[in-house]
């Protein structure tokens, strides 16, 4: 699950071993204030959700600072799974290119949402915000997306 | 945007990746101050196994070592050796430690007030050295070198084939390549064909094992060795492969391994062996471990893992069923449940089990309606 989440949050492969890790290191360190075992899963995917912010939104600082290559390559053509035809793995390039330029609480809202398939409510309680404020995010991101969308040459 | 199936979007996840990752929270969870100063929560142990990385399990159930060697006298010449089945752990004197997984073999070349030398001959050996001003610490593999300054890192060789060095914390340097001695930090891994052959029994007479008759636990070691006396071993007399007791001086050492007897040490040999990608050996060890031991508490888990294994890296998609079920059985209010449930119904599918199939994905979406896995279990046995 959290290899699996880690992996569609960040749209490539090579990032996935440090978010697991950085996430379930988080995880222990509050582990004290979950009162449920019950619901372990979902606070686990809280904090992959959390993390995978954090790390994205240094990224882009570092991007701005000049500090980082701001175009890294979006991996979808490995992560893929192999099952996948061509036309499906050029689609999915295509559409996490677009998620990779979004502002980071879109983009987390929007994977969550459309990818991970979480429903409104457990959107907006893995961000840790408002039902109204998830549906914003995600509308904005639908719309940002759709406009990438109509830019598009292909 | 449309809604994408994540299950197109899955990492290559293998049982050695699962390990390092494992492997790599362990060191931080364990090097983290504890805020409590208690242990985990046992459901919280089991948990974490449910999401694939089964982290937390050693942290509860610390690793300690499972065998050890001890050192008569100076120890230099001593081979290290770990049986097929399990690795080993020595303790040196000054604190350092050695971890050899099973399969592995070195060889110790210097062991001084001035300078510790350890030559990997096979496998992978795990070590945790200790900084002592003056003192040099090496590590061989093959035409490589190893050199340490107060770090954990690993290396791996297999002879002819490849030397590979991972960084934990500190940093090395590597000297036998070309040029200047390559440094490597915390978190590198370096990698490097081994041009030199298959080490030969011949090369052994440099350090001959010990007499099978070698006492188990060391006498006192001798003053001032870096590689003085060590943890009290288990009995631990069986002669390995490579104990010519006819050629064995005195004053060598040697490590055997005796066949797990534990819970824990079952549950040991399997993380190793499945860190090593020897899935059908972890499987061994879990199985063997749930049907030794179906009480202790981690049997459940276990088993689970069994059919996790079963499933993911051997292609035994009735035998993983058979595990799930049973882990539901030893655990019917462990967090894992419900992936234990939800990969039964995997199983279930994989085994062509139309009628089961179906009962067990509708008891699953019936027990866990907000399931995580709802969505994917629903697709099993040709959809709702």
């Amino acid at each position: 699950m959290v290899n699996g989440l880690a992996y569609r949050l960040m749209g490539r492969d090579a990032d996935v071993d440090d978010l697991v890790q950085e996430s379930f290191a988080q995880a222990f360190a509050g582990l004290g204030r979950l009162e449920d075992p019950q619901s372990f899963a979902k606070w686990l995917g809280s904090v992959v959700v959390r993390t995978a912010s954090k790390i994205l939104r240094r990224r882009r600082l570092l991007t701005r600072l000049g500090l980082r290559r701001s175009a890294e390559p979006v991996d979808v053509d490995t992560i893929a799974a192999r099952v996948v035809g061509p036309d499906v793995a050029a689609e999915l390039r295509r559409t996490y290119e677009r998620i990779e330029r979004l502002p980071v609480d879109l983009r987390v809202a929007i994977v969550l949402r459309r990818v991970e398939g979480l429903a409104l409510d457990e959107v907006a309680a893995a961000l840790g915000v408002s039902l109204a404020t998830a549906k914003r995010r995600i509308v904005a991101a639908e719309a940002a997306l759709a406009g990438a969308s109509r830019g598009d040459p292909g | 945007m449309n809604r994408i199936d994540p299950k197109v979007l899955t990492p290559p996840l293998t049982e050695a990746r699962l390990a390092r990752q494992y492997d790599a929270i362990q060191r931080r969870v364990g090097a983290a101050p504890r805020g409590r100063g208690r242990a985990w929560p046992a459901w919280a142990i089991a948990a974490t196994a449910t999401v694939a990385l089964v982290v937390v399990v050693v942290v509860g159930l610390r690793r300690g070592a499972t065998t050890v060697g001890g050192a008569g006298g100076p120890m230099e010449g001593a081979v290290l050796e770990a049986g097929p089945g399990a690795g080993v752990g020595v303790t040196l004197a000054d604190g350092s430690r050695l971890d050899l997984a099973a399969g592995a073999r070195a060889r110790v070349t210097a062991a001084r007030a001035t300078a510790v030398r350890l030559e990997v001959e096979r496998g992978a050996v795990e070590v945790e050295a200790t900084h002592v001003e003056g003192r040099s610490f090496v590590v061989g593999a093959g035409p490589f070198e190893v050199r340490v300054v107060g770090t954990h890192f690993v290396v791996q060789r297999t002879p002819g084939e490849r030397v590979t060095v991972r960084v934990e914390r500190g940093a090395v340097e590597i000297a036998g390549t070309p040029g200047e001695p390559r440094r490597l930090m915390a978190g590198e891994q370096w990698s490097a064909p081994d041009p030199t052959g298959p080490v030969v029994e011949a090369t052994m007479a440099l350090g001959p094992v010990a007499p099978a008759s070698a006492p188990a636990v060391a006498p006192t070691a001798t003053a001032g060795s870096p590689l003085g006396a060590t943890t009290a071993s288990p009995a631990a007399t069986a002669p390995g492969p490579t104990s010519p007791a006819a050629t064995a001086p005195a004053g060598a050492a040697a490590v055997a391994t005796t066949a797990p007897e534990t819970a824990k040490e079952l549950f040991d040999e399997a993380q190793r062996a499945r860190a090593e990608g020897r899935a059908a050996d972890a499987a061994r060890a879990f199985d063997k471990l749930r049907r030794s031991f179906p009480r202790d508490r981690r049997a459940a888990l276990a088993t689970f893992e069994l059919g996790r294994l079963r499933l993911d890296s051997l292609g035994d998609p009735r035998g993983a069923e058979e595990a799930f079920r049973e882990a539901m059985a030893l655990g019917p209010r462990s967090p894992f449940r419900e992936d234990a449930e939800a990969r039964r119904v995997e199983a279930l599918a994989r085994m062509g089990d139309g009628a089961g199939c179906v009962a067990a994905r509708d008891a699953y979406l019936a027990r866990w309606p907000n399931g995580t896995y709802r969505r994917a279990v629903g697709l099993y046995c040709g959809g709702p």
